[in-house]
């Protein structure tokens, strides 16, 4: 049987020089690089109302007349919300802007230690209701568009469930609603799956308070850890010599790893009640006491989830078909992973268009 | 005696009582030497009966040493924890036990709660063993599919020629293993077990250190955790009470805008004089 690595000394050594020239140059590349090179968050935006750690921005419109109805973005508590304006050429906002939005983004900020107590009805009753209220009042109109991104989707759900009054179209992109399936490594973990172990919620939060977000990202690279934890940086070396593909990787790096700790209580329903206890689509959920029913949504809902999803497995996101109660409901998917959503070059191609057509047909 | 032979008193009863004393002792001597001894004894047996309690489950551990560092040998990934577990095993049937009972005297309640974080220790020292060990036999199997792998391809004919295709493959075969393994009950139950103990001794250290800190006058987490949570409390009360006093003003507001409209759309008021006032 013949032996199939054929590494000669002559072509291994090759390649360990080529490397070896390669991490040099990149060892200098990088050497010029300072923190503040990394510019993240760049289209242009006022804040137009704080309330504690969380600010409501506004993106500066790029037409003369947006659309009427303006967005606003729900993003996650886990992570910061910039990733959707990472950088110019690859920024789900700035393209939101030229197709004529008018875009808002809630930033929930950095929970410190005295906003552990901050629960679910804190998040949802109070910031994104406030935040709302806020964006109504300033374009005065009854009802608003929410674009709600992964966690951020649920509680636009949720929100949308409570106060259908304010809401005039809901997107919902890359949103986990069914919490027990069995794709997702996340679910499993945490003891979605009958039976399963599972992690101690109530033991979590009442030791560490504010769930960090070391811990948290730990989290996600143990869920590819040879993916995220080497072949990344394999990768990195290819690219070192090249100054734009180089940054482009800095500011990725620097989104993965700037997390927010999470509040305790609202980390301890959330996950009780969604991830465990899959409440949301039961109907048991209640945010500051108010029961969310999945049927009250009645707007249009357009639900787009990424088909490569390891964070938030398809059949999570796609299980609100049978749960809502819109009869305008439509779902489209894309062919990447659930970071891919958010910066694939082709889909920032598709996917504005996608979202700016849907609202615009529907004034 | 002497002082009584000065005086002349009866000092012959005396000596004759003193020495019938001395008789009985001597006479009942080999009795008590006897029940003396016997004390002894069974107090040695005691001593023997509860070191015997205390060292055999010390012994019969090691004996099985030998045979778990076998299995160990043979690849039995499980048997390292196994080994481990024949130490503490001895130690919950020896010490542990006995630590495990209620404490007694001034500080027990310390005490308590230092034998808590021991036993919280204890625990949480073995999750991470039983997790270690799981991670072990991940990157055993992994070295064997990758192996296998390489096998594989060389029977189909496919070389490898460069040190970059042979890391990817590397990655790609240890990525699937992890990866399967991580869904597994087994691995799921180690990993929530690892989180839990770990969880659990940190909160217990708490306490303890809780507990110095409150001699030492400083403030403690669960101090500054109280004083959040109530000026968590105040702000939200705060926020309602401004919600209901903004919507209270607009009330007002539109209420005298109401008002105000409807006076405008009625007309100048009627004249105060006239016949038809009520009060004229």
């Amino acid at each position: 049987m013949p032996f199939p690595l054929h590494l000669s000394p002559e072509e291994t050594l090759r390649e360990l020089t080529e490397l070896n020239r390669k991490v040099a140059t990149g060892i200098d590349n990088l050497s010029r690089l300072r923190e503040e090179d990394l510019q993240v968050g760049v289209t242009p935006k006022e804040e137009v109302y704080r309330e504690d750690n969380v600010v409501l921005y506004r993106y500066t419109p790029m037409v003369e007349r947006p659309f009427p109805i303006p967005v606003l973005i729900v993003y996650a508590l886990v992570n910061r919300p910039y990733m959707v304006d990472l950088q110019e050429d690859r920024s789900l906002v700035r393209n939101l802007l030229k197709l004529g939005l008018d875009v808002y983004l809630i930033d929930w900020g950095y929970p410190s230690r005295g906003d552990c107590w901050l629960t679910l009805d804190d998040y949802i009753n109070g910031y994104l209701n406030n935040c709302v209220d806020n964006v109504r009042a300033r374009h005065g109109l009854d009802r608003i568009n929410l674009l709600g991104i992964c966690q951020g989707g649920t509680f636009s759900l949720c929100y949308a469930a409570l106060y259908q009054e304010k809401v005039k179209n809901l997107i919902t992109m890359v949103a986990p609603v069914d919490f027990q399936v069995k794709d997702g490594l996340l679910n499993l973990w945490v003891g979605c799956s009958p039976g399963s172990p599972g992690m101690d919620v109530d033991l979590l939060v009442n030791a560490l308070g504010n769930i960090p977000g070391e811990f948290m990202n730990f989290g996600f690279l143990l869920m590819k850890p040879f993916e995220l934890g080497l072949r990344k940086y394999l990768d990195l070396i290819e690219i070192l010599d090249d100054d734009k593909k180089l940054l482009n990787f800095l500011r990725m790096e620097k989104w993965i790893f700037d997390s927010p700790d999470q509040a305790g209580e609202a980390y301890r329903q959330f996950m009780k009640d969604f991830y465990q206890g899959n409440k949301l689509i039961k109907g048991e959920v209640k945010i500051g006491g108010k029961p969310v029913d999945l049927r009250e949504v009645r707007v249009p809902v357009l639900n787009v989830y990424a088909e490569q999803d390891h964070l938030v497995p398809p059949a999570s996101s796609v299980a609100l078909v049978r749960y809502v109660g819109s009869a305008d409901y439509t779902v489209k998917a894309f062919p990447v992973g659930h970071i891919g959503m958010y910066v694939s070059g082709k889909v920032q191609q598709d996917l504005p268009p996608t979202i700016a057509n849907w609202l615009k047909e529907r004034p | 005696m002497a002082p009584q032979i000065e005086s002349g008193e009866d000092w012959q009863t005396w000596a004759k009582n003193y020495a019938d004393h001395l008789r009985q002792q001597f006479l009942q001597f080999p009795q008590g030497a006897t029940q003396a001894a016997q004390d002894t004894d069974e107090l040695q047996r005691l001593y023997l009966e509860e070191w015997q309690k205390l060292v055999q489950p010390w012994v019969e551990s090691l004996r099985r040493v030998p045979w778990q560092v076998g299995q160990a040998a043979t690849g039995d990934g499980s048997a390292g924890i196994k080994l481990t577990n024949l130490y503490w095993d001895a130690y919950e049937r020896t010490f542990g036990r006995l630590l495990e009972s209620p404490s007694l005297g001034h500080t027990r309640e310390l005490t308590q709660d230092l034998l808590k974080g021991f036993d919280a220790w204890v625990d949480s020292r073995r999750a991470i063993l039983e997790y270690q060990s799981g991670l072990a036999e991940a990157w055993a199997e992994a070295l064997e599919q990758f192996v296998r792998k390489l096998v594989s391809l060389a029977e189909k004919g496919e070389k490898i020629q460069s040190l970059v295709q042979l890391l990817n493959l590397w990655i790609d075969v240890i990525e699937g293993v992890f990866t399967t393994r991580f869904r597994s009950e087994e691995y799921i139950e180690k990993q929530s077990r690892l989180v839990n103990t770990v969880m659990a001794y940190r909160l217990i250290e708490r306490e303890i250190v809780e507990a110095f800190l409150k001699t030492s006058h400083l403030p403690s987490r669960s101090e500054v955790d109280e004083a959040y949570r109530r000026i968590y409390e105040l702000r939200r009360e705060v926020k309602e009470l401004k919600k209901s006093l903004r919507d209270l003003k607009a009330e007002l507001s539109d209420q005298s805008k109401k008002g105000s409209h409807a006076a405008q759309s009625n007309g100048p008021p009627p004249d105060s004089h006239s016949k038809d006032h009520p009060h004229d």
